[in-house]
């Protein structure tokens, strides 16, 4: 029970990872964006070919892996989301959902279908705590995870161009009149979003391998995830990772280990069913 | 996936039906036999189909140059089906119908399952056509269908019981992929355990699972000593990555499709003990058969290294025309049928011993062990043969 | 200050502003008066750069707005309050206030501004650790136009500010205005549906019907013509879209700019 527990932390930090970076998206520009986990797969490819190609240091590639994420966030926003931003909550979705394609479809081209080992900056060991066995790389998905929450949080909170982020979704109508430079706060949001899901890719990628479909099981638990927690919260990604991580681990002691990946959907069912939004949502005031 | 295979299936029965198959023998030329292959050269899997052409090519080459089969020449018409099911029908009629030819081969699972279904019609035998899961095929008793690679059961059912009777295996488990292949794996684990009154620990995940901690814990508590990974190469290394982070090394056991460099790669030295099956004789073999393939190979396609693909499709045809050769003239199709089914434990080159009988059609069951020592795979047990299924 | 020509603006097919032509001097308070429907806040949204004129020119002290966003309009001084309470329900009142500075830049005090809209509107102060969206109708008006102060402009353009407020809050907001327009020296452009608390408020008037400027003159001059009263009371009880009134005819021919 410990043991799957600890197990549950684990798998469910790497869910929180890329629930943070689309939380984050989602919460500022009201874009479900479903090619997140895709910016994660080509950026630790990127990385990769850094990497092998160029022979250059690990921790030189993991750099270049998130600037790519978020220049290829930001170039995303420019090309693909802005003109169809007036179109209401469905073309948005239906973009970001063909960027999924077109990501996986460019990376399938580029890389192949092999599956390739992906070296872990914090070693491949396993730490024993008290009998209860979990490895560095968790640990550092952990870590980054709680870091990244926190820490967006905190730009949130704390600095100018947060409030004016966070002023956006209450009253775009309103940001745009008090003279705040919309357009350029999206392009900073998605740049940002995307950049936390690289780093995710890259710290998932010496788990699961480096492939082409490393992300699209993931990406179906990161929404779970974040409807979990409340769409809006940066925290309530994280904490919902890991219920999401330990409910299905400790899940799978009681029922066959097939009905795992469907517990977390019914996780997520009965939690709207007593707090429509979600774990860490707040009850929202009326949109003008 | 299912729903695809059924609908490929019905579309392909109907198409079968359409046809008006040509049941008659074509009448044989005296110096001549033409054999028909599908295959994707291009589409979604154009290396797999030059490999297989690369193969096939390279015994029909050899088989000719020694002056063909009983003085008959063999002419190989190859048709490109992209891997599509419709258009491997379509090329399978136009093989039987428009260019006669006296027996079948191709590559691909999707689509050997609705051209197997046309040939059996046509009476047309289909022989060693490359395709994943081939007790679909053989439970659907097809007369004119021979299959040279073993089912996933029947793979299973071997490995498992050589690591339990030869490999100090006590509790062996079982990890699957939920799907036919994974269901698959379990019916061979199942007879090999009950055979030996073993309990049976099966843990079932899905297609893409990434994270395998939850099954690998539930497997270490049952108390396994073994885990059998049926699923695809790289899920089997997750697996491996898994049962290493919670300190559990079992060993671990894999069939022909972890049988590859990759996985090596894939894990490095936690891939060492890893044991899996391979159904060809290895290019480092010293039997004459590899030596004379390896010649043939160097002199049809310089520079081409034998790829399991290219090993097999090699191995395949000059298994054909093993059984052609075998068969009393008048040759014909039935003759051949017939020839095949009277194998037991027959040589079948590199593909080691094939038998078949009138009910088992799904006869080279023979495989033998290989486990990662040092880095490199290397042969633990000679050729094992369950012989057909009774 | 605000000198507009030809200013034509419309959504789609439909023409809402038609060659419209008026000013607004610098230090005054003008008033545009108009039933719904007349075009009043597609004026101001114009002005502000949240719609782009098809034709005409909008010049404030020679720069011309027209092509402007409404970034770099605000950035010029001039900032609109907008119609209903347009303010940042989530934030604290003292955030709401905040982005109105943040969105100019470092070049206005923050503290200086905040103290100003403290002084003017005290209520804010009181409140202003409290979500705006819990604020009272009043109270969100007030912050609108504070939040519009701390970008510290010169000219303030308010689209009905009296909207759903009580008889006796209005007076307050009026007064504020006032008081603002005197002693801090702001060039204001009030759109307003009662005619009677925006002759009483500004110092020049223009009458705005379907589009066009109907009549135009100072408070007192505007106030005697039991003309405009009549029309303009009378249409406005319709709502909508301003009947064709006679007097419209005739009052079209005085329009002096």
């Amino acid at each position: 029970m410990g043991q799957a527990i600890v197990n549950g932390l684990a798998e469910g930090s790497i869910y929180a990872v890329l629930a943070i970076g689309l939380v984050f998206i989602y919460k500022i520009t009201e874009v479900a964006n479903f090619a997140q986990g895709e910016i994660a797969m080509v950026s630790a490819f990127v990385a990769f070919t850094v990497l092998e190609r160029f022979g250059a240091p690990l921790a030189a590639a993991l750099v270049v892996a998130v600037l790519t994420g978020g220049l290829a966030g930001l170039l995303m926003e420019r090309i693909a989301i802005r003109p169809v931003l007036g179109s209401g909550v469905l073309g948005p979705a239906v973009v970001t959902l063909g960027l999924f394609f077109v990501l996986h479809g460019t990376a399938t081209v580029l890389w192949g279908p092999e599956v390739h080992p992906f070296p872990s900056f914090f070693g491949n060991e396993t730490l024993s705590m008290g009998g209860l066995l979990v490895s560095k790389q968790h640990l550092a998905i952990m870590a980054a995870s709680l870091v990244t929450a926190l820490a967006l949080s905190a730009f949130l909170r704390f600095t100018d161009t947060g409030l004016a982020m966070r002023s956006i979704p209450q009253n775009r109508f309103a940001a745009r009149l008090i003279g705040l430079d919309v357009p350029r706060l999206y392009g900073l949001t998605w740049m940002i979003g995307a950049a936390v899901s690289a780093m995710g890719g890259i710290l998932l990628a010496p788990i699961v391998f480096l492939n082409t479909n490393m992300m699209v099981d993931m990406t179906n638990n990161a929404f779970a995830v974040a409807v979990l927690g409340g769409l809006g919260s940066l925290v309530g990604a994280f904490v919902g990772g890991l219920i999401l991580g330990v409910v299905k681990n400790i899940g799978v002691i009681y029922f066959p280990t097939e009905m795992k990946e469907s517990m977390a959907f019914v996780i997520v069912l009965v939690v709207l069913l007593f707090k429509p939004e979600g774990l860490f949502g707040k009850p929202q005031f009326e949109k003008i | 996936m299912q729903r695809g295979l059924a609908f490929a299936i019905l579309a392909g029965s109907m198409a079968a039906m359409l046809s008006g198959p040509a049941r008659s023998e074509p009448d044989m030329s005296k110096n001549e036999i033409v054999i028909g292959a599908y295959a994707g050269l291009t589409g979604p899997i154009p290396l797999t189909g030059a490999q297989m052409q690369t193969g096939w090519q390279t015994a029909v080459d050899e088989i000719n140059a020694a002056g063909g089969i009983n003085g008959r020449k063999i002419r190989l018409l190859i048709e490109d089906d992209q891997y599509e099911p419709s258009r491997a029908v379509s090329a399978a009629r136009k093989l039987v119908e428009r260019d006669g030819v006296f027996l079948m081969t191709g590559l691909g699972t999707p689509t050997t399952t609705v051209v197997a279904r046309y040939l059996e019609r046509a009476g047309v035998p289909l022989l060693f056509p490359m395709g994943a899961s081939a007790s679909q095929l053989n439970q659907a008793g097809l007369k004119s269908l021979f299959m040279a690679q073993p089912a996933y059961s029947s793979q299973a059912e071997t490995v498992i019981g050589w690591m339990v009777d030869h490999g100090g295996v006590k509790a062996p488990c079982q990890i699957n992929q939920v799907d036919p292949a994974g269901e698959d794996h379990s019916l061979g684990y199942r007879r090999a355990a009950e055979k030996r009154n073993l309990p049976v620990i099966i843990e079932g995940t899905e297609r893409g699972t990434m994270d395998f901690s939850a099954a690998v814990l539930k497997a270490k508590n049952a108390g396994c000593d073994m885990v059998y990974t049926g699923m695809p190469l790289e899920s089997s290394a997750r697996v491996v990555t898994a049962a290493d982070r919670l300190g559990w090394h079992p060993k671990f056991v894999g069939f022909t499709t972890q049988a590859d460099a990759s996985l090596i790669k894939l894990l490095g030295p936690l891939a060492e003990g890893f044991h899996a099956a391979e159904i060809t004789l290895a290019p480092e073999s010293d039997a004459p058969s590899m030596r004379d393939y390896l010649a043939q190979l160097k002199k049809s396609h310089p520079d081409t290294p034998p790829t399991f693909f290219i090993t097999y499709a090699y191995a395949s045809m000059m298994l054909a025309a093993k059984a052609i050769r075998e068969t009393p003239e008048p040759l014909t199709r039935k003759g051949v049928i017939a020839t095949l089914e009277s194998w037991k434990e027959a040589d079948g080159g590199l593909l080691g011993p094939i038998s078949y009988s009138a009910a088992d059609h799904d006869g080279k069951k023979s495989l033998y062990i290989i486990e990662v020592k040092g880095g490199r795979w290397h042969k633990v047990s000679d050729w094992i043969d369950p012989g057909p299924a009774r | 200050m605000i000198q507009i020509e030809e200013l034509e603006v419309g959504y789609g097919r439909s023409v809402v502003l038609q060659g419209l032509s008026m000013a607004a001097e610098e230090g005054r308070i003008t008033s545009i008066i108009g039933s719904n429907g007349a075009g009043k806040t597609t004026l101001l949204r114009a002005i502000s750069g949240m719609v782009r004129p098809r034709r005409g020119s909008i010049a404030v002290r020679g720069a011309r707005l027209e092509r402007m966003s409404p970034r770099e309009i605000v950035r010029l001084g001039i900032c609109h309050v907008p119609e209903g309470r347009q303010v940042f329900p989530e934030l604290t009142v003292a955030e709401n206030l905040r982005l109105g500075a943040i969105a100019v830049g470092s070049k206005v005090d923050e503290a200086r501004q905040q103290a100003l809209v403290f002084t003017y509107f005290p209520r804010l102060a009181e409140r202003r650790g409290q979500l705006a969206g819990t604020l009272s109708g009043g109270e969100q008006q007030m912050l609108a136009v504070g939040r519009a102060l701390m970008a510290a402009p010169d000219v303030l353009l308010l689209d009905e500010p009296s909207t759903g407020l009580a008889p006796k809050l209005v007076q307050q907001v009026f007064r504020i205005i006032r008081e603002l327009n005197r002693r801090e020296k702001l060039t204001v452009l009030l759109v307003e549906q009662n005619p009677r608390l925006a002759l009483q408020l500004a110092d020049y008037s223009y009458v705005l019907v379907n589009g066009r400027i109907a009549a135009s003159g100072s408070a007192d001059t505007m106030e005697s013509e039991a003309i405009v009263r009549s029309f303009y009371l009378g249409s406005a009880g319709h709502g909508g879209d301003a009947p064709a009134c006679p007097a419209v005819v005739g009052l079209g021919k005085e329009q002096g700019d």
